[in-house]
């Protein structure tokens, strides 16, 4: 018991501690000088620091929108599925994305998404769009990795979804359909409020481990074009790790380490309430 | 045979379900197939505008290269390594400390209990850092023990597995405890196999994690032969005449050699891995 605590303390809380010491000095590497609320001020106004707060909240706002719609409708879908044998096919193939490397997997997407040789803008061009820039456009370089993204979690957001959806009992859904309510109508109001909970918990991991995206962006853009998708966890890799800045890295640190907290916090609360 | 107006409705729905999952499951591998067929072609051929589907003429030169030309199968043994012993470890302190906290009674255990839970929103990157900082000064950069010892406990561990112990009847413990019992003995005998299936639902969770980690092993790994699997795809630089467009050739077939086995493990134990991913995550 004594054991475990002491590893908890050894490897969480003191590098907690330690890492918002440092958040407040210009640190190299064996010493620096304190600057107090510098680092912070330093992300916050400077338009280029804080482009990384923009691009992560952009990820991660695209990613778990994405991966938990796209996921509740292919849930909705696969629940109605009658024919299992077939369904049980597909299914996993929604689900190899998450058990595979993800830096792996990611060179795969950059090769697809090759501006001149790409898999992607060569179907584009069979549906008579024009070639796109993707990984070297600042413009559309994010949007592509939020692809990936999404990707690779709506199996992991489907499965929750799908329990939560098979958790229904049956005669709640066939009553609703002898009622004579059309599908639709079926769906808003009654099995979604039922899956709230599932919900809930499918968003908000969604939304917690978009937060800590990395491979993706190590892997196909580096943080270009132009620092168009560095996202907080890369950041913090280039800034403590790349330039040595590791007071600033700590204070990125610090801020990544209060979204995830405040998004707990609004987990917690919210799912209390509905329990 | 005679079909009414209303099954033949629902026939042509479910075939209509059915033909939009099949489309979109194969447009989810459609990554995976497109990496094993690139891997198989000419170099030339990869480069070839508009791509071929098929391999003109099968190489397997790409793969012999991988093999050749990197440490791929020390990446694979660290990565099995690691991940290994951190998930076994990580199993026994985290249903240790889970039973801890909702069987046994020991003083400040409500504090413990929090301080335990917020470490959950404590995850590696964010004490990336720190943790550094406190490796280099142990002299224990680009070593085993540091990519494995951070990972050894977490929060989430030990609350998935103190939800899971709580079903156990406390009646068996006491029983053990008046046959004497001591508190390893119930913790083997009684509490251990009463949770096999939550227990085998984190290993797979916590393994999986841990093979695909890269912030961490990236930071303090500086040696070829200490890299992970994932490390080593992520720094593998491989390029053809110019410095933009990469050799593909190698990436496809050394992405290949590292997903292929786990796609294959998945395959045969898909109902295992699907109910581990439910279970943490609605325990979560």
């Amino acid at each position: 018991m004594l054991m475990i605590i002491v590893i908890f303390i050894a490897f969480y809380y003191y590098p907690i501690f330690s890492l918002v010491k440092t958040s407040f000095y210009a640190w190299q590497f064996s010493g620096g000088k304190f600057i107090g609320f510098r680092n912070y001020w330093n992300i916050l106004t400077d338009s280029y620091n804080y482009r990384v707060v923009i691009n992560t909240a952009y990820y991660v706002v695209g990613v778990a929108s994405g991966s938990v719609i796209l996921g509740l409708i292919f849930a909705l879908i696969f629940d109605g599925a009658t024919c299992t044998k077939l369904s049980r096919i597909w299914q996993t193939m929604f689900f190899i994305p998450i058990v595979i490397s993800l830096a792996a997997i990611s060179m795969v997407w950059r090769w697809l998404f090759e501006p001149e040789v790409g898999l992607i803008n060569y179907a584009l061009s069979l549906l008579g769009f024009s070639k796109q820039a993707w990984l070297r456009s600042t413009v559309q370089a994010m949007p592509a990795i939020i692809i990936v993204g999404i990707w690779q979690n709506i199996g992991f957001s489907m499965i929750i979804l799908l329990s939560g959806l098979k958790a229904i009992p049956k005669e709640m859904k066939e009553s609703a359909m002898i009622d004579g309510a059309s599908s639709l109508k079926m769906i808003w109001h009654i099995i979604l409020p039922l899956i709230k909970p599932v919900f809930l918990v499918a968003t908000s991991m969604s939304i917690i481990f978009a937060f800590r995206t990395f491979t993706l962006v190590f892997v196909m853009t580096k943080g270009g074009p132009a620092g168009s998708t560095r996202t907080i966890a890369y950041e913090i890799y280039k800034q403590g790790f790349g330039f040595l800045r590791m007071g600033y890295a700590s204070a990125l640190g610090v801020l990544l380490f209060i979204a995830v907290a405040a998004i707990t916090l609004v987990q917690i609360r919210m799912i209390s309430k509905s329990s | 045979m005679v079909f009414s107006a209303r099954s033949e409705r629902k026939i042509t729905k479910e075939l209509i379900r059915q033909l939009v999952l099949g489309f979109f499951g194969l447009l989810m591998i459609t990554p995976l197939v497109w990496m094993v067929l690139t891997s198989l072609k000419t170099r030339p051929e990869i480069m070839q505008y508009p791509p071929t589907l098929l391999p003109n003429t099968l190489v397997w030169e790409h793969y012999i290269n991988v093999f050749a030309t990197t440490l791929i199968s020390r990446y694979f043994l660290n990565s099995l390594i690691i991940a290994g012993t951190i998930t076994v470890v990580y199993l026994f302190l985290c249903s240790l400390g889970g039973y801890v906290f909702v069987k046994t009674n020991i003083k400040g255990r409500n504090l413990i209990f929090v301080l335990i839970f917020l470490s959950t929103i404590m995850p590696i990157t964010i004490r990336a850092i720190p943790l550094y900082q406190m490796m280099s000064s142990w002299n224990w950069v680009d070593t085993y023990q540091a990519l494995i010892v951070p990972e050894l406990i977490g929060g989430f561990g030990v609350f998935f597995m103190g939800q899971s112990i709580r079903a156990v009847p406390d009646v068996l413990i006491d029983a053990a405890k008046i046959d004497g019992c001591s508190f390893f003995g119930i913790y083997s005998r009684i509490i251990i196999p009463s949770i096999k299936v939550p227990l085998s639902a984190l290993f797979v969770f916590q393994f999986m994690w841990m093979w695909r980690s890269l912030l961490w092993p990236v930071i303090i790994v500086e040696s070829e032969g200490m890299k992970t699997l994932e490390l080593g795809i992520a720094t593998y630089m491989v390029f053809t005449g110019g410095i933009l467009v990469p050799d593909y050739g190698p990436y496809m077939s050394f992405a290949g050699i590292s997903i292929l086995p786990i796609v294959i493990v998945f395959l045969f134990m898909q109902r295992y891995f699907v109910k581990s991913i439910v279970m943490t995550g609605i325990k979560g």
